[in-house]
């Protein structure tokens, strides 16, 4: 009776087994032709690799789903049961089956493969042996799979999304590392080329997976007389579609969010001085030979400005900054090294040059930590203008309510740059107006601004619009576009400072007129 | 008509569910990780950027719904019920096409829609116009591709389950029509389509590779109507009667076992072709495959070159050993294999993978121990990283070269030559600052600059660690990358941060000896890159050729290089070194290159200098 099955499985399906064969090894000639030619395989195995990785897979399901799904979806197993032949023989009957014609593409693959590289592989029996061990438990893991998924029938796929998640999640919050697990460690990047050493540990690992999947596949074939497989193989219902998309659904939320959401490790600079001053802290780090003092100088007075920022726009919580020493930077140039994913402020500058202008870094450092703690967001262009005015009023602020005039270069600029019909426009234009003006003049002008807002209407209301526009806190999501666009930089002086917009460029314009003639820009 | 196409919607229900769920999802999750207001149009299609995503989607969703369009009808026993409506078939292929097309159109115009919103929320006042040209195009060509993929989809889907694997094999025998460099052969890859090719604010569109796209679409159509005219109990029964007369069983079986040994002799062929080429590696010409051994190396050669191999062997275990004790590394219990018949990557002289090395014997005693020497060190850094450095090839490649090439001119090469290597780096930095967020982004440095330049400034990076931390920094860095708690899915400037950090080195100091070694080279090679003219050139298209006339100023310092590439990602073998043609022009086929713009590279091949001094990558249009 067993003879008879066989001769029934194999009338059946002979034709999917020939094409199997002919898409596997047509595959191995393909893929391997290509690869060599390209020349930057290293071993003619490597073809047969993606062989396993690509098209064994598929090759598995097809015949799975040939031996066993097809049974249940077209309710054939009604003619079987009938049959003198215990249920389980039936079962390894089609499990025998399956799993000799995937070893026998498999091996036969492999034989074909080596066949290929006899010139340019050293082929020891230990290397054959090595590969075979391989390629089998990989064949071996590949098929009991599919073969334990044919029985899930229509839920297939779901487990196949299921494990899919699984992976995932797995892949996110764990050191697990898919590559170096039992089967999938058996066709590593290794796999053509490892000649002396047995993967023993991933052989073991993949034997036992694939003896668990057998006894599932089993399991789920036996009980009750088959009719979990044969209820799992009808067609799915609209409903049970729907069910399995919101499946998916969820699954997609879950992975996506996850995803996006990856932490990284905190940045440090081992052996640096650090400063600190309450929530502040200032590491500067300089090479082993290099002159330390001034570096230990800059990290104080950059820790004791970065609180008295903090103070004075009352922020809670400003990012750590590192300082390093890089001597081949021009002593006016500073560097900011962006890192994805955090809002640590890392900078370069060479402070131990002659030329270097220790006042300059520090408005340049307020500005950078102000924006890395917006996470960008003070750069777009609605706030530009205020970031721009207060990276040059800051320096000064403790005057901020003396005339423009005294500070004789930042009111030439201001008043070269407003030279031109400045108008509101140009504020929320702020990129188009430094193009046309140049940049230090802008910057000029939006200086004049906040201080026209301090002498008009105090430092108090200057602080107080400084503080609204550019202490929030900034989540990395949506919310901070949406408060942006309730919070207009107009509405901020309103409700922060008391001022009306209108009423305030008018001032602002006032003071810009009552500034002396400009000179031509250098 | 209207009813079948409503009908079709409602089966394909399931998907437009799905489609519906994902772009929530994929909403959802852009407003909970990204600010809305900060992704312009141009950031997103930026080449630094994976923006294929939405290629590859359709791509997928044209396949998925293609499978079973046309098949489920007669699989579930329904193509009957839509025989007796009083509708002809074609009316209901038509009904089902356009249903399909419906659902990819709707997918493409949301996803463009939300982009271009985007990109309203994030335009600064320096965009004069709403990019309105690039927005279409985005949308026409991705159109195209799902109406082509849709198309030749649903003409192969009669295959059943066996249209993934049809549809794997086609994409691998076009990979292998490309090693082969066939003209045109662009045209025919749908995924062509859809990779920017930004100039001057606008897309430019590549009119023939979108005709024959549409062709390739509507031929599908034609085939996949008449397949769904032919389906029905007529094919069916003529399946089963094939399926069981003993004769055509035998007649297929034959066919089917040919098909391998037609495969087989094609390839044989084909290499013994090669072979031919190549006299002395003829297997016919009784020049087999030799296996000789070391005590550290077996080495696999050619008969005909028994002496050269026989003269690297003797050195060989002196050279491994040097590797070994550099590295402080374990010695391999077991040989590492040496390949000197294969074939490599153009312009490499060796490559080496896990425990084997494949190289080229030039029977030079120095030049074959020194290749020898720099690939035995990749082999040993794979093997103290656990091959963990493999899985961060884009971060650390410099890396590898790097170290690999400092093994190779400290240890094996005579003194003179390391200067006129690391001068490639010189006259580079010269030229155009090299920054470490560059180098250590292997995609982006292969995308601006020359390729090679990771290894002259790997190496410096290399001398820049061991002049901070010593010889003995470079097993700890390798071993750093293998470490349990090594954080996952770190790349470029941050893994080398962290790596370092884990070692307790600084990347800051050894970046800040690596600036400090360039600008003393480039101070030291002042006078050797000031009389280095920079070559600039003009590109036009002349009779299905594109020209390079290149220009420059003042006496050539040596022969004159260009570089071809076909886009900024292309492979290298897709690059061209095309040589200078008698009136001082470089000329590539037309063929090759067939999207909107074209690159190349320009520079010198001098005697001071190991590799070629390359400048920047240029791209021009190819449209007038």
């Amino acid at each position: 009776m067993t003879g008879t099955l066989l001769r029934k499985e194999l009338q059946q399906h002979w034709l999917a087994f020939l094409l199997l064969a002919l898409v596997t090894f047509g595959a191995v000639g393909l893929i391997s032709f290509t690869m060599n030619m390209r020349g930057v395989s290293g071993s003619v195995f490597m073809g047969l690799l993606v062989v396993f990785w690509f098209i064994l897979p598929p090759v598995a399901l097809l015949l799975s789903q040939r031996l066993v799904a097809l049974e249940f979806r077209e309710k054939t197993q009604l003619f079987l049961e009938p049959l003198p032949l215990p249920r389980w023989r039936m079962i390894t009957i089609k499990y025998a089956l399956g799993l000799a014609v995937t070893l026998v593409l498999v091996l036969g693959a492999l034989a074909l493969t080596a066949f290929f590289g006899r010139n340019s592989e050293v082929l020891t029996p230990r290397f054959g042996a090595i590969l075979a061990a391989r390629a089998a438990g990989w064949g071996w893991f590949v098929f009991s799979f599919f073969f334990v998924t044919g029985f899930f029938g229509r839920y297939r796929f779901l487990f196949f999304l299921a494990l899919g998640a699984a992976y995932g999640l797995c892949d996110h919050y764990t050191n697990f590392r898919a590559e170096q697990f039992g089967p999938f460690a058996l066709v590593d990047t290794r796999f053509p080329y490892e000649s002396t050493a047995f993967p023993v540990p991933a052989l073991r690992t993949t034997g036992l997976l694939s003896l668990g999947l057998v006894g599932l596949g089993f399991l789920l074939g036996l009980v009750r007389e088959g009719t979990v497989g044969a209820l799992l193989g009808e067609k799915m219902s609209h409903r049970e579609k729907m069910f399995v998309t919101a499946m998916i659904m969820a699954a997609l939320i879950t992975m996506a969010v996850f995803e996006e959401r990856k932490k990284r490790a905190p940045f440090d600079l081992p052996g640096a001085t650090e400063e600190s001053r309450g929530t502040v802290v200032v590491k500067v780090g300089v090479p082993l030979d290099a002159d330390r003092r001034r570096g230990y100088a800059v990290a104080a007075r950059a820790a004791d400005e970065l609180s008295a920022l903090s103070e004075y726009l009352s922020l809670e919580t400003l990012p750590p900054v590192f300082i390093v020493l890089r001597p081949d930077l021009d002593a006016q140039h500073f560097e900011r090294l962006k890192l994805e994913e955090t809002s640590d402020v890392v900078v370069r500058a060479n402070f131990n040059a002659a030329a270097f202008v220790e006042r300059d870094f520090l408005d340049w450092l307020v500005r950078e930590v102000l924006v890395a703690r917006s996470r960008g967001r003070l750069e777009l262009e609605r706030k530009r203008w205020v970031l721009d005015g207060f990276a040059v009023f800051w320096k000064g602020h403790a005057q901020a309510a003396a005339p423009l005039s005294e500070e004789s270069d930042l009111a030439a600029r201001a008043r070269r740059g407003a030279a031109n019909a400045f108008s509101p426009a140009d504020l929320g234009n702020w990129l188009s107006f430094s193009k046309k003006v140049g940049e230090e003049d802008a910057k000029g002008v939006a200086w004049s601004g906040l201080r026209t807002l301090a002498r008009r209407h105090g430092t108090e209301a200057c602080r107080g619009f400084l503080r609204a526009v550019l202490s929030p806190a900034v989540a990395k999501d949506a919310r901070a576009t949406w408060h942006d666009l309730l919070h207009p930089v107009t509405g901020s002086l309103e409700t922060a400072a008391g001022v009306r917009f209108d009423l305030f460029f008018a001032e602002w314009q006032e003071e810009l007129a009552a500034l002396p003639a400009p000179s031509p820009a250098p | 008509m209207r009813a079948l196409v409503a009908k079709e919607l409602r089966s394909l229900l399931a998907i437009i569910l799905f489609l519906v769920c994902v772009e929530i999802i994929a909403t959802v999750a852009t407003w909970w990780t990204e600010f809305p207001d900060m992704k312009t149009l141009q950031s997103e299609l930026d080449p630094a950027k994976d923006n294929d995503g939405l290629a590859a989607v359709t791509t997928f969703l044209a396949v998925l719904i293609a499978a079973g369009l046309l098949v489920r009808e007669r699989d579930d026993g329904t193509l009957s019920f839509l025989d007796g409506l009083p509708v002809s078939r074609t009316r209901v292929f038509a009904s089902k096409v356009l249903a399909a097309l419906t659902v990819l159109t709707a997918l493409l115009f949301f996803e463009i829609a939300m982009g271009a919103f985007y990109h309203a929320l994030s335009r600064t006042s320096l965009e004069k116009a709403f990019p309105w040209q690039i927005t279409g195009a985005l949308f026409g060509l991705h159109w195209v591709l799902a109406f082509t993929c849709l198309g030749v989809a649903l003409a192969l889907s009669f295959l059943r389950r066996w249209l993934f694997l049809v549809l794997g094999l086609l994409a691998w025998a076009f990979a292998l029509a490309k090693q082969f460099r066939l003209p045109h052969l662009d045209l025919f890859n749908p995924f062509a389509l859809t990779v920017p090719s930004l100039h001057e604010g606008r897309w430019l569109i590549p009119t023939a590779n979108l005709g024959v796209q549409i062709a390739l679409g509507v031929t599908g159509f034609a085939v996949a109507l008449a397949g769904f005219h032919a389906m029905g109990d007529g094919a069916h029964r003529f399946a089963r009667a094939f399926a069981r007369s003993l004769w055509l069983r035998l007649l297929a079986g034959v066919g089917t076992l040919l098909i391998p040994v037609v495969w087989f002799a094609l390839f044989v062929r084909i290499g013994r072709d090669t072979a031919a080429a190549k006299a002395e590696w003829n297997p016919a010409a009784k020049n087999p495959a030799v296996v000789h051994e070391s005590a550290r190396y077996s080495f696999i050669h050619r008969q005909s070159q028994e002496r050269e191999a026989m003269a690297l062997i003797a050195r060989a275990d002196a050279v491994h050993d040097q590797v070994t004790t550099f590295l402080r590394a374990p010695v391999l219990p077991s040989p590492i294999i040496v390949d000197t018949t294969s074939g490599l990557a153009r312009h490499n002289a060796g490559q080496a993978y896990w425990k084997k090395v494949r190289m080229l014997l030039t029977g030079a005693g120095e030049e074959d121990a020194a290749v020898l020497g720099h690939e035995t060190t990749h082999v040993y850094l794979d093997l103290l990283s656990e091959s963990r450095l493999g899985g961060h090839f884009d971060s650390i490649r410099f890396f590898h070269e790097g170290l690999a090439s400092h093994v190779e001119y400290r240890q094996f090469r005579t003194a003179e030559r390391l200067p006129k290597f690391r001068r490639v780096a010189a006259v580079a930095h010269a030229w155009e600052r090299m920054s470490f967020e560059q180098l250590a982004n292997d995609a982006e440095l292969s995308r601006k600059r020359d390729r090679n330049l990771a290894y002259p400034f790997g190496e410096l990076f290399c001398a820049a660690i061991e002049n901070a931390y010593g010889e003995e920094a470079f097993a700890k860095i390798a071993r750093a990358f293998a470490r349990p708690d090594a954080p996952k899915g770190l790349t470029h400037v941050e893994l080398w941060q962290d790596t370092l950090q884990a070692c307790g080195y600084s990347l800051e100091t050894v970046l800040a000896e690596w600036f400090s070694l360039l600008d003393g080279l480039v101070a030291g090679d002042r006078a050797f890159i000031d009389k280095l003219p920079r070559v600039k050139a003009t590109v036009e298209v002349v009779e299905g050729a594109i020209v390079i006339h290149p220009t420059f100023e003042g006496r050539a310092p040596g022969a004159l290089v260009c570089v071809c590439r076909p886009s900024a990602d292309a492979e290298e073998y897709a690059n061209d070194t095309p040589a200078r043609s008698a009136d001082g022009n470089f000329r590539v086929p037309r063929a090759l290159y067939e999207r909107g713009t074209f690159w190349y590279q320009l520079g010198w091949r001098v005697k001071g200098a190991t590799l070629p001094l390359l400048d920047a990558w240029q791209e021009v249009s190819l449209r007038n």
